[in-house]
């Protein structure tokens, strides 16, 4: 065998009808119970009378007759053997037979329905998807009840053998689109996929990566308002985010719950992110474009505030500003990554230490502690994570340029990313419609 | 390997874009001080003398607690022009001048006699000094007393100045608006001359030496308005007091609101009106060689106080209210008017340039000579004002019982 001596391969043998036979499994992927009540039990009583005849007869018979519930089949192609059973399958060999026959025995402990974790609403439904892709499908299929609902099976990484499950509906989703991604898909070569968020690069129009054109989301509700307007879902095994292609800007600043509010809530809330985002793009490089070269655009009493502030502040604005930038990365990235019981001490140290004292001390301005936290705060305005957490990278090339040159840098930055924005497409898809439609283009 | 080879090259770009560049306007703000007045009276030798008021940013905010001391510090530089003292300021202070927030700028009278056009090139040439930039003239006194009134909470004298000046023209009309751009303005229209603010300081501004105006409750000097100066061209002719500065408003048709306090028939003291809206129509013509002016005043306002005991419930009373103040605004009206013809002989009204705007061919030949024609014009005034309420009460209250 090509499984070694591996301590989960479980070979039993049994007599069942009055033959020696072999029933081998991982028990790493069923239950005892789950064999012992639908496999094991069933062929120890099936009944002597259908001893005597031909082995393969026999376990055709014993198909039918005591595992009928579970799917199977008969193969005598051994070489399939090891990647059925590592997919959870049980091969019972019969003494005597040439075939074997495999039932899929796969019973795994998955985590239950949960709330989403980072994709929150006030209001709306609070289930999220799960790491199993059976269950993101059934999430799905519950919601939409129509005969139209397609799901497709690829399998992406040499090793993992990942399950990836392209949904749609048919007749809705754009054939062009889906022959692309089914493309790109079938095409992959990887060794291993573990999450969804791996094969967003897949879908990255070429040559345009400064923004996301794949929006992923682990809500069922969100995906499944997607499918219905035309676009496709992808599904990975082992992610709790499905993919949503094609995605365009403003899918961006959408969250589901603008559509179970009141609508003028949902406008101001989308409003909000759209000028979240400018702020967050901007605030900072502008600050220090205008308190470094351009001190005239200040009203005279902010001005007097701000200079009164800066008294005795050892570093110009740009590197006090990149300073507490940088500050709060730190903090940031060490509040995601650290166990949740030291999430305390980071907190004080950083809200206390770098925040309070920085200014008591005289490094930091005040004004540059607003600046920097309003910033922040802004980014993780929009619905989607990956999305402010792009902006960050941009922000920081704005600030550089307002540090030499000044407003003309901002708009100079801005301006790029305004062209940028408007030249991507993705999937035939202008990247800022329906702003860009009056050009010709069309509008998922 | 595209998108790195694209990196490299975007992140050379800006390499060399920061080292190239160097920053070399750049300005930090702890570094530099803004210029927040000038004040410009006569030096010695024909020279000028020129007081700068530099803001001491941390002395100016005392909320942010981080320093203390006085709001603004004075630095005086003579030279032979305003641009010379300016350029060579750093003579005196350490810090680099940022003059794009100036306020006030005060002019002695003194220099304004001898003509302004001189130092207003160099502030309209600038791209630092904005258009509403207030310009003053400092009457009786030095303009340098005026920087050095000094008022607590960490108001210097340039935003106190400003701050009074808007304040004083929106609420009673005592002084004419006064920015850089009415200068401009008044000095290329035809058939108008031009007036600016004019203040002065009461009290004796020596005090503040000692820091006691900042300990007492009575203010040891301050700075008062003094109403309009009377220009002719460039050069200070007069004073306008600050009740004729209020006619010369409401001529103008820039009178926002004010109060009158006008005498009562009978010597029964006086009533006082809030006005709240008032407009004038002009109508000048030419008869006989000599301008004529027609004035039609229109007012609104409401009953603040009264002395006598006049039936305000009833439509008489009103009326009799309204015919004793539209009677005494077109006394005044007409004695200020001719006032500015006998002493000051321009038109500071802008009756030329009405005419110049609706008959243009008449204008046109006695342009040269308007302002001998004006000070001989002939005037007439109707006024008309309205009082439409008497705010809570109607009669007096001790009349009521």
């Amino acid at each position: 065998m090509t499984f070694g001596d591996t301590d989960d391969l479980a070979l039993v043998s049994l007599r069942f009808c009055g033959k020696e036979g072999l029933l081998c499994y991982f028990t790493t992927l069923t239950s005892a119970s789950f064999m012992m009540n639908y496999v094991i039990q069933p062929l120890a009583q099936a009944s002597d009378d259908l001893a005597g005849e031909d082995a393969t007869a026999l376990l055709k018979e014993v198909r039918e007759r005591c595992l009928s519930g579970l799917s199977s089949e008969l193969s005598d192609q051994l070489h399939v053997l090891p990647m059925k059973l590592g997919r959870g399958y049980a091969a019972l060999f019969a003494e005597g037979a040439r075939d074997c026959l495999l039932v899929d025995v796969k019973e795994l402990v998955t985590r239950s329905v949960e709330e989403p974790t980072s994709q929150n609403v006030i209001r709306g439904p609070k289930e999220g998807f799960t790491e199993s892709a059976a269950t993101n499908m059934s999430l799905i299929r519950r919601r939409i009840v129509t005969d139209k609902l397609r799901f497709e099976r690829y399998e992406i990484g040499e090793k993992t053998r990942t399950e990836v499950y392209l949904a749609y509906i048919e007749e809705e989703a754009d054939e062009e689109v889906l022959r692309q991604v089914r493309e790109q898909v079938r095409s992959c070569r990887m060794v291993s996929l573990f999450d969804s968020g791996s094969l967003e690069s897949l879908f990255r129009p070429r040559g345009y990566w400064l923004f996301p054109t794949v929006y992923n989301s682990e809500r069922p509700d969100s995906v499944c308002s997607c499918l219905l307007d035309k676009r496709i879902a992808v599904i990975v095994g082992g992610s709790p985010f499905v993919l949503i292609v094609p995605a365009i800007f403003r899918d961006f600043f959408q969250s589901p719950e603008d559509h179970y509010q009141w609508f003028l809530v949902g406008l101001f809330a989308r409003l909000l992110r759209y000028v979240a985002f400018l702020l967050s793009l901007v605030v900072p490089s502008l600050y220090v474009a205008i308190t470094s070269y351009h001190q005239e655009l200040i009203p005279t009493i902010l001005l007097t505030s701000i200079a009164a502030q800066r008294e005795g502040i050892p570093f110009p604005a740009v590197i006090e500003i990149l300073l507490m930038e940088a500050a709060f990365e730190i903090l940031r990235e060490a509040g995601t990554r650290m166990p949740r019981l030291v999430g305390q001490a980071i907190s004080i140290a950083g809200a206390l230490v770098l925040g309070e004292a920085a200014v008591q001390a005289g490094i930091v301005s005040n004004i540059n502690v607003i600046v920097v936290a309003l910033t922040v705060i802004s980014s993780y305005v929009a619905p989607v994570y990956t999305f402010g957490s792009n902006i960050r990278i941009f922000r920081y090339g704005l600030i550089l340029l307002a540090s030499f040159t000044g407003l003309y840098g901002v708009i100079l930055g801005c301006a790029v990313l305004m062209i940028h924005l408007s030249r991507m497409e993705t999937f035939g898809v202008p990247y800022m419609s329906p702003l860009s439609r009056m050009l010709g283009g069309k509008t998922p | 390997m595209k998108g790195v080879r694209w990196l490299w090259t975007g992140l050379t770009l800006a390499a060399a874009c920061a080292l190239l560049s160097g920053c070399w306007d750049l300005t930090e703000v702890n570094r530099s001080a803004l210029l927040t007045g000038v004040a410009v009276e006569p030096g010695k030798n024909g020279r000028h003398r020129v007081t700068f008021e530099v803001l001491n940013a941390a002395g100016a905010m005392p909320s942010q607690g981080q320093g203390s001391g006085v709001p603004t510090v004075l630095y005086t530089v003579e030279g032979n022009s305003i641009a010379d003292t300016a350029s060579r300021l750093n003579e005196n202070v350490e810090r680099l001048m940022m003059p794009s927030h100036v306020r006030v700028i005060v002019i002695d009278e003194r220099t304004a006699r001898k003509g302004l056009n001189a130092f207003i090139d160099l502030v309209q040439r600038s791209r630092y000094v904005r258009e509403d930039v207030l310009l003053l003239i400092a009457k009786d006194v030095p303009a340098s007393d005026m920087l050095q009134v000094l008022s607590p909470g960490g108001i210097y004298a340039s935003w106190k100045i400003q701050s009074q000046v808007e304040n004083f023209r929106k609420e009673w009309g005592g002084v004419p608006l006064s920015r850089l751009f009415d200068y401009t303005q008044a000095i290329l229209v035809e058939g108008r001359d031009l007036t600016l603010g004019a203040i002065t300081v009461i009290g004796n501004v020596k005090a503040n030496d000692k820091g006691r105006s900042f300990q007492s409750a009575i203010p040891q000097s301050n700075v008062k308005i003094a109403g309009a100066a009377v220009f002719r061209d460039d050069r200070l002719i007069g004073y306008l007091s600050i009740y004729e500065t209020r006619i010369l408003n409401l001529i103008r048709g820039e009178l926002e609101q004010t109060g009158v306090a006008f005498p009562l028939p009978n010597h029964e003291g006086h009533a006082s009106v809030r006005v709240n809206r008032a407009h004038t129509h002009v109508r000048v013509a030419m008869k006989n060689g000599l301008p004529y002016i027609r004035l039609r005043i229109e007012g609104e306002g409401q009953l603040n106080s009264l002395d006598a005991d006049l039936p305000v419930h009833k439509v008489e009373g009103f009326q009799a209210l309204e015919q004793a103040l539209s009677e005494y605004m077109r006394e005044q009206t007409l004695q200020m008017i001719g006032r500015v013809q006998r002493q000051y002989g321009v038109d500071v009204f802008g009756f030329g340039e009405h005419l110049y705007r609706h008959r243009y061919r008449e204008f046109q030949p006695i342009r040269k000579e308007w302002n001998a024609l004006f000070a001989k014009a002939k005037v007439e005034a109707s006024v008309k004002f309205v009082i439409t309420g008497s705010e809570l009460k109607n009669r007096s209250i001790r009349k009521q019982q």
